[in-house]
């Protein structure tokens, strides 16, 4: 079967063959959304041999290299990992969201595919309106409504970006575009362009549709777009930008590198401060983005690497520990960490793959999210050959972004899984069957890639971006062993010495009885870094949306809105007032 | 070429006889019978206009020989637009079978919306410029009659503004039409291009009058249209007409006697394809653009908001037009054929939610998809079509409409276009939100979807909104689109085809 047929017509009827499945059968719609992942996945497979596309036959519209196709077999395997997961966990509904499934993977695996503009431009806004539908048809009115303003505002833009693009390069064809420094339209263009990509990736001003899909959407579709699938999108359309359409230019390499850096700190401060586990998950899948623009807008062939692979790294895990939430949330009814607490002892298997993932996201070797940060700082530091104490911010910038998403996830663990049980909470057992391939494989992968990336993803990183020089002495393997070895010791350390003489007692408060009402949830501790000074304004600020930049452009809106409204009066001389001054404008335009 | 004067005839003689039904006394026959009778005369209409399609030609009324009778023409720019005018008008006059029902007096609504077809039809195939004002006049007073339909107060105050608006500018016309005659003394529309060509319009050479006439089209034509700063009747007068006439109205009226008829005139009877007058459409069109869309967001009356929208989308249609490039003409004759389809479906919406609901306040529905699911998806598609989301037609109108603007060398027209863009989806997001989307509200939970017959003009629409797309395959759009930019933008072309054929 060519390439078309795999991931554009098999998807297509399959979601219209899921439209008509009874609501009372809606979980055997699945094997639908299973077949779409299962396709993505071997038309990548066949092509993998070659390296290209072409191999499946060649079509003038579809065309991609390594790149592209790991990112469809990414896309599939997600795909089936998450629509696995849907089948236990999602209630009866319409089966129209497995159309929506289905056709989710298709038009993403298009988008990475695309060798023209239009081809690009309508994968890549069904994406936008398939996430928009899948928030809506669980009715989350106002959510749904933001998140399809901003992201299908930003296909608009990428529209008059990719046409003023081709009209600049005088062609369609996305592999042979580029655009020269000093081109007509140049800094407007990739404006444009990287607007659309910051917005579905998530980067700063544009992110404010994911904390808030991230804590009302379903969680699926959460761990399927914000979470992985739209990264890869957002990040392979910058990567096309900055690397391949564009010639690189300090100027730009800058903007890039500004706007990672304060995306990565200013969304994690956010994440610190929330006190609901989707929305605080959401704002690191915001603070994330921050680390791929940067090693990317570095330019080196090591920074791209970094990025790319902290786009695939991020995907793995942000999924999973949005997965992990979801059983929580199921279970217990809640993920407001107040509320929760203690489930290390009923959620065993979640507990275990969160605090992996958790531990993955922090950059904690020799875990896949330290590597790519690891990549990615070395970038930053070659950068400093080129002059420039910039890069100094950058660095402080990410590193200091990684603590603090370790103090976040800290904070998770401690609120939700360790600590005392909230009162009142219901203690039900984990309760989990098709969500365990996903909350086993996506922490193995983690590790895999973590400590493997000789054997799994640096051969397929060179051949994007060509040989990657790290220096250092990091060597995953080494790392992994003395690590083990560490803990072995510490093992056996325990078992020589006999470290059994303890007892656990109760903890002692001056006598006082001990009432659940003296929990610390894990929570308070970090509210005072809300009332530290500068912070306390700032957090003020963001509460009252003076950062989101859908509340600034409504007010802003609306301003004109009123003024229209006012020379609206409905009076009927106003209004023929109007036509006479158009009539003399035209005289003159005419007459003169 | 004998049956194209029958698409004029055929909803004029069925407007009278349908009329003059009221002598039938049972009820139901007689209700059949106007049902019947418009519909048939409808539908052949609207066969005709496809059976003609591609088929280029004139036909000289009564035998009277180019240039002093009057001729119907068909070329490449009525031919589209003929097809949409009453494939539209069939959609709404099935809508209306049970819709009307709740306002009664069914002969005259049936008569008044035919003969509005009728002139409708007549101003898209007349050669003439005095006939077309006539047919003109024609629609334009049963579209009068149409909007205060309802008798209500408001409808009466909008059908006074709109009344007292659409006069000053058919008088305008009328006067424009005298200058024209002054200066050549013949009123086909080709004899007299060829006339104004020999004298230098173009140049600047022609006499003064032959300017002023052309403001007197602009704004004659512009108010029909509903460009701004001529716009301020429109978000009045369609909102109060009855659902399926807001859906003629915004659809297909202020197309094809606005836009299509200012187009006709200024490009091909006047020769003025160049310089002013595009620069006028792309002026005005970037304005309707966004202050339709800007007054459309504050607004929470389902109606008024698709009204303003109709005001904006305009403004697309002539920024494309403006452009004066082959694609530019494509795209904004494309983005009028689209804007046909999705802008009536859209009311026709508004009027199912309004016959169950007895509201158009979107404050008051909330979630109806669950109860009326063929509105709520129809109507989703309609909404993103407008918004330009693809793979709906709309994207690929106003696609096309930003490439020809980047291609002409306006890139701020472009932007100005895309912003206008957004500003739509926003607003159409709104609707969905408040209207269709989400759980049901209490108050609602005993409401039906609306009746069969309503909803199959929806459903048409609806796949028609999906299919539009692929006009844009190069083999379809040499024959839909193409045609029309050859004839606007080399009148002689037109010239050859009246001559030719009529000897």
């Amino acid at each position: 079967m060519n390439l078309v047929t795999l991931i554009f017509t098999i998807p297509l009827i399959l979601g219209i063959a899921a439209i008509f499945i009874p609501k009372f059968l809606f979980k055997y719609g699945s094997v639908f959304a299973g077949i779409t992942s299962a396709a993505l996945v071997w038309a990548g497979i066949q092509a993998f041999p070659y390296y290209r596309l072409e191999a499946l036959g060649r079509t003038p519209l579809l065309e991609g290299g390594v790149l592209s196709l790991s990112l469809i077999v990414l896309t599939g395997i997600f795909g089936f990992l998450i629509t696995l997961y849907s089948i236990g966990h999602m209630e009866e509904k319409s089966s129209f969201f497995w159309s929506l499934f289905c056709w989710m993977l298709s038009s993403s695996a298009l988008v990475f595919v695309a060798a023209d503009i239009i081809v690009l431009m309508v994968a890549w806004g069904v994406t936008g309106l398939i996430l928009a539908l899948m928030i809506w048809q669980d009715g989350n009115e106002a959510v749904g409504k933001k998140t399809f303003i901003i992201v299908g505002g930003s296909d608009a833009v990428l529209l008059f970006g990719m046409v003023a693009m081709a009209a600049t390069a005088g062609t369609m064809q996305l592999g042979e575009i580029v655009i020269k420094p000093g081109a007509p339209l140049e800094w407007v263009i990739f404006g444009s362009l990287i607007i659309a990509a910051f917005t579905k990736a998530g980067a700063m001003p544009f992110h404010t549709w994911i904390p808030d899909t991230a804590k009302d959407a379903a969680v699926p579709v959460v761990a399927a777009l914000p979470a992985s699938i739209d990264k890869l999108l957002g990040i392979y359309l910058l990567k096309k930008i900055f690397i391949d359409w564009f010639v690189f230019t300090p100027g730009k390499s800058t903007l890039l590198m500004v706007i990672g850096a304060f995306t990565v700190i200013a969304a994690v401060f956010m994440a610190l401060s929330q006190h609901n586990l989707r929305r605080l998950l959401g704002y690191h899948a915001v603070s994330q983005v921050g680390y791929m623009i940067m090693g990317i807008g570095t330019g080196t062939p090591i920074g791209i690497a970094g990025g790319l692979l902290h786009m695939v790294n991020n995907a793995i895990y942000k999924q999973g520990l949005f997965l992990g939430a979801g059983v929580i949330e199921k279970e217990t009814g809640t993920s407001k960490l107040e509320d929760l607490g203690g489930l290390y002892k009923n959620f065993p298997v979640t507990f275990l793959s969160f605090t992996i993932m958790a531990m993955a996201i922090s950059g904690i070797p020799p875990l896949n999210g330290f590597l790519s940060k690891w990549m990615i700082y070395q970038s930053i530091v070659k950068t400093s050959n080129s002059g420039g104490v910039m890069w100094v911010v950058y660095l402080t910038a990410a590193i200091f972004g990684s603590v603090l998403t370790l103090a976040s996830f800290v904070k998770i663990i401690h609120a939700a899984f360790l600590g005392q049980p909230a009162k009142g909470r219901k203690t039900h057992g984990e309760n989990i069957s098709w969500q365990v391939p996903a909350l086993v494989i996506l922490p193995l992968a983690c590790i895999v890639l973590g400590v493997f990336p000789e054997q799994t993803v640096y051969p397929l990183l060179e051949k994007v971006t060509g040989p990657i020089a790290i220096s250092g002495i990091y060597k995953p393997m080494m790392a992994a062993a003395l690590l083990i070895f560490g803990a072995g010791f510490a093992l056996l350390a325990y078992v020589v010495f006999k470290v059994s003489g303890y007892r656990i007692s109760e903890p002692y408060i001056g006598g006082e009885k001990i009432t659940p009402a003296m929990r610390v949830s894990g929570v308070e501790f970090y509210t005072t870094i809300e009332s530290i000074r500068p912070f306390k304004k700032i957090y003020n600020f963001a509460r009252k949306g003076y950062f989101d930049i859908y509340e600034l452009l409504k007010e802003f809106v609306f301003y004109w809105i009123k003024l229209l409204r006012w020379i609206h009066d409905g009076v009927i001389t106003t209004y023929i007032l109007w036509v006479i001054i158009g009539t003399v404008v035209l005289m003159f335009g005419f007459l003169k | 070429m004998t049956l194209l004067p029958l698409i004029v005839l055929i909803p004029l003689a069925a407007a009278f006889i349908v009329a003059l039904l009221d002598f039938i006394k049972d009820d139901f026959t007689r209700e059949l019978a106007m049902d019947i009778v418009s519909g048939i005369s409808i539908l052949s209409a609207l066969i005709i206009s496809i059976v003609l399609f591609g088929n280029y030609g004139t036909y000289a009324m009564a035998g009277w020989k180019f240039p002093v009778g009057i001729i119907l023409v068909l070329d490449g720019f009525s031919a589209p637009v003929l097809v949409i005018t009453n494939f539209v008008a069939l959609m709404c006059l099935l809508f209306s079978y049970d819709y009307i029902k709740k306002y009664g007096a069914k002969e005259k609504y049936y008569a008044l919306f035919l003969l509005m077809l009728a002139g409708m039809n007549g101003v898209i195939v007349t050669g003439d410029i005095f006939n077309l004002y006539v047919f003109l006049e024609i629609a334009s007073v049963a579209s009068y009659a149409l909007v205060g339909y309802g008798t209500q107060r408001e409808e009466i105050e909008a059908t006074f503004k709109y009344l007292v608006l659409s006069s000053i500018g058919t008088s305008f016309m009328l006067l424009g039409i005298g200058l024209v005659y002054a200066h050549t003394a013949n009123l086909n529309m080709a004899y007299i291009s060829e006339i104004l060509a020999s004298s230098g319009v173009s140049a600047g050479q022609a006499p003064a009058s032959i300017y002023l006439a052309a403001v007197l089209f602009i704004v004659g034509f512009s108010v029909k249209a509903a460009i701004v700063p001529f716009h301020a009747w429109l978000p009045d007068a369609h909102p109060s007409a009855p659902a399926p006439i807001s859906a003629m109205l915004s659809g297909v009226l202020i197309k094809t006697i606005g836009i299509y008829a200012f187009i006709r005139v200024t490009y091909i009877m006047l020769g003025m394809n160049t310089g002013v007058v595009p620069q006028v459409l792309r002026i005005f069109g970037s304005l309707s653009i966004m202050i339709g869309v800007l007054l459309a967001l504050g607004q929470w009356d389902f109606k008024r908001l698709l009204a303003y929208h109709s005001v904006s989308q305009m403004g697309y249609i002539a920024l494309g037009f403006g452009l004066a490039t082959p694609l530019g003409i494509i795209g904004g004759l494309y983005h009028l054929l689209n804007h046909s389809v999705f802008k009536s479906l859209l009311f026709l919406n508004s009027g199912a939610v309004d016959y169950r609901l007895n509201t158009r306040n979107l404050k008051k529905m909330g979630g109806l998809s669950e109860k009326m699911p063929v509105t709520g998806t129809t109507s989703m598609i309609a909404s993103l079509s407008i918004a330009g989301i693809p793979p709906f037609n709309g994207f690929w109108s106003k696609l096309v409409i930003v490439i020809a603007a980047i291609q002409a060398g306006h890139p701020l027209l472009a932007i100005w276009a895309i912003i206008g863009s957004i500003l739509t989806l926003a607003s159409f997001v709104k609707v969905q939100r408040y209207a269709f989307i989400g759980k049901i509200k209490d108050s609602l939970k005993n409401i039906k979807e609306a009746t069969a017959l309503m909803q199959v003009p929806m459903i048409i629409l609806a796949l028609a909104c999906i299919l539009m797309g692929l006009i844009l395959v190069p083999s379809i759009r040499e024959v839909i689109l193409d045609p029309a930019a050859k004839i606007l933008l080399d009148p002689s072309k037109y010239i050859e085809l009246v001559r030719g054929a009529a000897g």
